[in-house]
C-alpha cells in the first residue's frame, strides 16, 4: 500500500526515430531535495496518453526492455537498472485472448502488472543524473513517445498543514 | 485496507467539447460540497461504468466509461493552495474489479457478438496522509479523442472522498 502525501507525474520524451538507448530523467523543480516513497510506470494499455504532452505512452514492448537507473544525492546508485514492470501495479486484462470481431482476428494482449509492491524509504534522489535504459534502439520512426511514471514524495521543507496566511507556529 | 470515518460520494458532470478538431485538454473543476469542507483526506476512489453505471443523486448521465476513465487526470489542492496531487492517473483509485479477462469473439451465430471487457483495476492500494482538501481548488483534466463521440457527452465522474472533520473527529 502507499501513502500518498505528494505526487508528481514525469515523462521522459523518446524522440521519434531516436538512436538513443539511454534516456536521462529531466530536472524537476517540485522534486528537488524531496524523499521518495514510490514509483508508479505505466504503458499504453494503461494510460495511453500523457496529460503533460499529449504524446502517447509506450507500448508493452518497450516497457518490458526498460530499465530504471536512480542516483540519491550522496552520487550512489542506489537502484540499478530495475526492470520498470517492477513499478506497475495496474491490472488491465489478466489472460491473452483474441479478437475475432475484427478481420483478420486481432491478439488482445494481457496486462503485465507487479504483485509484491515496492516501497522506497525516503530516499532523495537527484532526477537529472537517474535514467532510463532500453534494450537496443526502441524508438518509433514516426512518433513522439513517452515514458510516464509517478512519484510518491514527501518535501521536508513544506509544511502542508499550515496555510499560506497562518502566522501561528 | 481504509479505515472509514466519514465517507462523501461526489458527482461531476462533464461535457466535454469538440473544438477546432484538436485533442486539446480540457479541464473541469469541482464544485463545493458542504460536507467536504475543513476536512482531512484519508482515500480517494473512482468508478467507471462497468463498476458503477448509476448514482443516486438523480442526474441522468452515465457514468464515464473506460476510455474516458483512462484518459482522464485528477489534481488535488489544499488550503494552502499546494497541489499535493498532481496529475494523477484516475486509475490509481480504481480498485474494484469487475472482469479480469478481455474477451471478443463471434459466437455460431455470425449476429452474436460477446464482447466482455476487463477492469482496469490498481492492486497497490493508495491512501492519504490527513491533507486538508480544497475541493473548489481541484479540477479532473481529460484529453478527449475527437474521432470517439463517447468523449462528447454529458457523463459523471463518480469520487468517494474518505475524510474526517477537523473540528469534530479526533483523527
Amino acid at each position: 500500500m502507499k501513502r500518498i502525501v505528494k505526487h508528481e507525474l514525469i515523462e521522459v520524451l523518446i524522440p521519434a526515430g531516436s538512436q538513443a538507448t539511454r534516456f536521462m530523467i529531466p530536472d524537476q523543480q517540485n522534486l528537488r531535495n524531496t524523499q521518495i516513497w514510490g514509483i508508479q510506470f505505466y504503458f499504453d494499455k494503461i494510460i495511453p496518453l500523457s496529460i503533460i504532452s499529449q504524446k502517447p505512452v509506450i507500448d508493452k514492448i518497450v516497457f518490458q526492455r526498460s530499465f530504471l537507473t536512480l542516483q540519491a544525492y550522496s552520487g550512489r546508485e542506489f537502484l540499478k537498472q530495475s526492470p520498470i514492470p517492477l513499478f506497475q501495479t495496474i491490472e488491465n486484462n489478466l489472460v491473452t485472448s483474441i479478437d475475432f470481431i475484427q478481420v483478420p482476428p486481432v491478439i488482445i494482449e494481457c496486462t503485465e502488472q507487479e504483485k509484491d509492491f515496492k516501497n522506497f524509504v525516503g530516499q532523495k534522489i537527484n532526477y537529472p543524473k537517474s535514467y532510463i535504459d532500453t534494450v537496443g534502439i526502441l524508438s518509433d520512426p514516426r512518433l513522439d513517445k513517452v515514458f510516464l511514471f509517478s512519484v510518491y514524495y514527501t518535501d521536508l521543507n513544506e509544511k502542508f498543514e499550515q496555510t499560506s496566511f497562518d502566522n501561528k507556529k | 485496507m481504509k479505515p472509514i470515518i466519514r465517507k462523501e460520494t461526489v458527482i461531476l458532470t462533464v461535457k466535454p467539447v469538440l473544438d477546432n478538431l484538436t485533442n486539446t485538454i480540457q479541464s473541469f473543476r469541482f464544485k463545493d460540497n458542504e460536507n467536504l469542507r475543513n476536512v482531512k483526506l484519508w482515500g480517494v476512489q473512482a468508478y467507471y461504468n462497468t463498476i458503477v453505471p448509476f448514482n443516486l443523486t438523480g442526474t441522468k448521465f452515465e457514468t464515464v466509461n473506460k476510455k474516458v476513465f483512462v484518459k482522464t487526470f485528477l489534481t488535488l489542492y489544499d488550503i494552502s493552495n499546494i497541489d499535493f496531487l498532481n496529475k494523477a492517473p484516475l486509475p490509481i483509485f480504481q480498485t474494484i474489479e469487475n472482469g479480469m479477462v478481455e474477451l471478443r469473439q463471434t459466437g455460431q451465430n455470425p449476429e452474436w457478438i460477446n464482447s466482455v471487457e476487463s477492469t482496469i483495476c490498481e492492486k497497490d492500494f493508495k491512501f492519504f496522509a490527513g491533507q486538508k482538501l480544497d475541493l473548489q481548488n481541484s479540477f479532473v483534466e481529460l484529453i478527449p479523442d475527437i474521432g470517439d463521440d463517447t468523449f462528447f457527452k454529458s457523463q459523471n465522474y463518480i469520487f468517494d472522498f474518505y475524510y474526517s472533520r477537523i473540528d469534530l473527529d479526533k483523527i
